[in-house]
């Protein structure tokens, strides 16, 4: 029942509420003074409410807004410009990536393959594995990093940066296959040092996949 | 179709073929709509005027959107409520995120930098107070209120703006304005005086 009359005292606010409702309202806060003084609050509230005024914009909101436009608009139309090739680049790029890393993966899953069939090699074959993915997303993020860079001082570097990451990568790889051998040193580092040179024969194996 | 609307057509139309001038006439006739909107939202001159802008500027690049037979001031006010919306949420989480109890609304709104027009226009109680009260509520609630009280928004309109159902806004208006009398019944003391003028059509109804 109360909440009946609290909807009405709000229905009477906003104008909603017919003569015979509104009597029965009046009616019962005569009867209630705690629903007087609720309705009281209520009536006060939308009193000021109603007299609030409008806060009118800063005289210089206008041109703000125009300038701003303006270069949200130059913005938008070097985005669209650039779209279709960074769309392009990125596409090409991904593919090619797709492709270097295809042979790492296989020689990876046939690491993962033989050991299980010589479960005395499995945690060294797995820790090969970690190795090469360790070193693998090392150099990605240092790529990443430098072309967030290049691309921070001028965005028509993207669709570059995003050409040259296929052939960074390929320098990656050429350098675990020719260089100081990484992940030799990564995976002894996994296995806490406990190097073994009789598995050579794996990192030969990737590196002529990967190559 | 009156004048007034056939000139804003034509504004809008020209705006949308990427003439400036035309969509500055459009500024020029409801940035104190939207500025007003995004103050009473947001409680900070300085965000509400960067609201402001950013509503503007997101209204010029979905022109294309926009559907000529809807009022334009209707469409554009959505634009601005829904991205002061989601301004108040992020500005929640970010309170949230750093473990730190909310500040109130009035300390929030007294908080704003250098003073700007209207807080002359406000540096009354009253005004203080509105402000502070407007800031205890939720966003959608606050957005209700707004529409309701400053722009005479029906409930089929609020729902409109705010993409809601006409019994929810009712419930929502509901809500709020009994969390504003319980808040008012618990201590905000309100001014003695006012000599600003009473929107007359709020009052008849």
């Amino acid at each position: 029942m109360t909440e009946q009359y609290n909807e009405m005292m709000q229905e009477r606010l906003d104008g909603n509420l017919d003569e015979q409702r509104e009597s029965e309202l009046i009616r019962h806060l005569q009867e209630e003074p705690d629903a007087a003084m609720h309705n009281a609050s209520l009536e006060a509230v939308h009193d000021m409410l109603v007299r609030a005024p409008l806060v009118r914009a800063p005289g210089r909101l206008a041109a703000t807004i125009m300038a701003r436009l303006a270069q949200a608009v130059q913005e938008e139309a070097v985005q669209q410009e650039l779209s279709e090739e960074v769309k392009q680049a990125l596409l090409f790029a991904t593919n090619l990536v797709i492709l270097q890393m295809t042979p790492v993966l296989l020689a990876s899953s046939y690491m993962v393959m033989n050991a299980q069939a010589r479960p005395e090699v499995l945690a060294k074959a797995v820790n090969r594995t970690v190795a090469l993915v360790v070193v693998m997303i090392d150099g990605m993020r240092v790529l990443f990093d430098r072309m967030e860079e290049l691309v921070d001082e001028d965005p028509a570097m993207a669709p570059v940066a995003l050409a040259l990451m296929p052939t960074v990568m390929n320098g990656i790889l050429d350098y675990m296959q020719n260089g100081a051998n990484p992940l030799e040193d990564v995976a002894r580092q996994v296995e806490g040092a406990s190097g073994d040179d009789s598995d050579d024969l794996d990192y030969d194996r990737i590196g002529r996949l990967s190559g | 179709m009156t004048e007034p609307d056939a000139k804003l057509t034509e504004w809008i139309l020209s705006a949308r073929e990427g003439n400036q001038d035309a969509f500055a006439e459009l500024v020029y006739s409801f940035q104190d709509a939207v500025y007003n909107l995004c103050y009473r939202m947001l409680g900070q001159s300085t965000e509400a005027e960067d609201a402001t802008q950013e509503a503007f500027i997101r209204a010029y690049l979905n022109l294309h959107r926009y559907d000529l037979t809807r009022p334009f001031k209707t469409w554009l006010l959505s634009i601005a409520s829904n991205h002061c919306i989601d301004r108040l949420r992020k500005r929640r989480m970010q309170f949230l995120s750093l473990d730190e109890p909310l500040p109130s609304g009035s300390a929030l709104a007294l908080s704003s930098d250098e003073p700007g027009p209207e807080q002359v226009t406000m540096s009354n109680e009253r005004g203080q107070l509105i402000q502070g009260l407007l800031d205890q509520l939720k966003p959608d609630d606050r957005a209700a209120i707004i529409y309701r009280y400053w722009y005479d928004y029906s409930y089929a309109e609020i729902a409109d703006v705010l993409d809601s159902t006409e019994s929810a806004i009712k419930s929502r208006l509901f809500r709020a304005r009994r969390l504003l009398a319980d808040l008012y019944q618990e201590g905000f003391d309100e001014p003695a005086d006012d000599d600003r003028p009473i929107n007359p059509r709020l009052l008849q109804e």
